[in-house]
């Protein structure tokens, strides 16, 4: 069956994790939202009650706290991956932290009643959210380990090789916030040849 | 099988299964019993197993190529525990598991759990409260990293795990926080938040 062009990168994203039969997939597709965000522009801000989960179709985006004033970038996300505040999708929290574009941005924005609706009318709902819950667990850990068991070096190197040319897609000040380093150290890192480039 | 009646409840509680499926998964899995300090799994091995906790204390620990030892969660009694990355990808894991207690575990290898999602109607359903649960834990240990002060660190710990103070000691919790044991005592939080 034909997929709906916005929505084929999201779908077989969805196939590779289960089995949708056509009907499921047209009656999912019509539940789905194309959304663009031009750079700078935000999906969601601190205080917020997020909706849904975005995928990203095209673009980057970056998920990032700011505690008196100061900026601290969780993740970056590209083409083909999530973004969603899940506690708030599940227990009504606001947001504590800012999804914005770091580039002009298409997502496909999957309510979080739509979510509900798989779960209860699709043949594999149950397990499609089972996988992506899984997923995000699996993301959060990496995060918490890499962010205890790198340096500075070490994760500047993992970040480089999950998003080459990062340097290209967003700041130097950003970079070094999702080091937890300043930038003035990050530039001497710079300075020193001490990153790739 | 009486050690499995708490997990079996739990489950109850969150599914609905009948007894095919109990007896099924109930002949996968296994109890054991280790002493305080034992390791359970170990850190760059391959973890395949998940341990449901009947009584005591656990933790994740990382010990290889750092400074210092540090944990990354504490599992008290009818808790999960496993190194997930490991389990999910048969990658060597990133922390061991650890008995901070004398502890009685009821372990399910990862084919069990693969069964369980192929043959209990609602098995995946389970997975899907646990990871949801899981993740809000997950979310709250992120936060730590861009907690600064040691006593706000200390008192999120201790919301995190309320039993943390009377259970686990000095040395396990400076390793949680990511002070030195050292300064840690100087800082004697303990009581204090």
């Amino acid at each position: 069956m034909s997929v709906p062009p916005p929505f084929e990168k999201l779908i077989g994203s969805f196939l590779s994790l289960v089995k949708i039969s056509p009907a499921e997939i047209r009656d999912l597709t019509d539940q789905l939202e194309v959304q663009k965000y031009k750079k700078t522009q935000f999906l969601l801000k601190e205080g917020e009650k997020c909706q849904g989960i975005f995928f990203v179709n095209s673009g980057f985006c970056r998920i990032y706290l700011s505690t008196q004033g100061k900026e601290s970038t969780l993740h970056f996300a590209g083409e083909g991956d999530f973004l969603t505040h899940i506690d708030g999708l599940l227990f009504d929290h606001l947001s504590p932290y800012y999804i914005q574009a770091n580039e002009n941005t298409e997502v496909v924005f999957i309510p979080f009643r739509t979510i509900l609706w798989a779960r209860s009318h699709m043949q594999e709902g149950e397990r499609l959210v089972r996988v992506l819950w899984e997923r995000y667990c699996l993301f959060k850990l990496e995060e918490i380990f890499s962010f205890y068991n790198s340096d500075p070096i070490q994760r500047y190197e993992e970040l480089n090789k999950r998003f080459p040319a990062i340097g290209q897609k967003v700041s130097q000040k950003i970079i070094a916030s999702y080091l937890n380093i300043t930038p003035e150290h990050f530039s001497y890192l710079k300075s020193q040849n001490r990153l790739s480039k | 099988m009486p050690g499995f009646y708490k997990l079996n409840a739990i489950i109850s509680d969150k599914i609905k299964w009948n007894q095919r499926e109990i007896s099924g998964f109930n002949q996968q899995i296994f109890i054991k019993k280790y002493r305080a300090g034992d390791m359970l799994t170990e850190e760059n091995e391959i973890c395949d197993r998940l341990f449901f906790i009947n009584k005591g204390l656990l933790c994740n620990i990382s010990k290889i190529e750092h400074p210092s030892p540090f944990v990354t969660r504490f599992a008290f009694e009818n808790h999960l525990i496993t190194d997930l990355i490991s389990f999910k990808t048969g990658q060597p894991a990133m922390s061991g598991i650890q008995a901070l207690e004398d502890t009685e575990c009821v372990v399910i290898p990862r084919t069990a759990v693969e069964w369980f999602y192929d043959n209990v109607e609602e098995g995946d359903k389970l997975g899907r409260i646990i990871f949801e649960k899981f993740y809000y834990l997950l979310c709250k240990i992120a936060r730590f990293q861009y907690v600064k002060a040691p006593a706000e660190r200390y008192r999120l710990m201790t919301e995190l795990f309320p039993e943390v103070e009377s259970r686990v000691n000095q040395r396990y919790r400076s390793f949680f926080l990511r002070i030195d044991p050292a300064y840690f005592t100087r800082l004697n939080l303990t009581g204090k938040i």
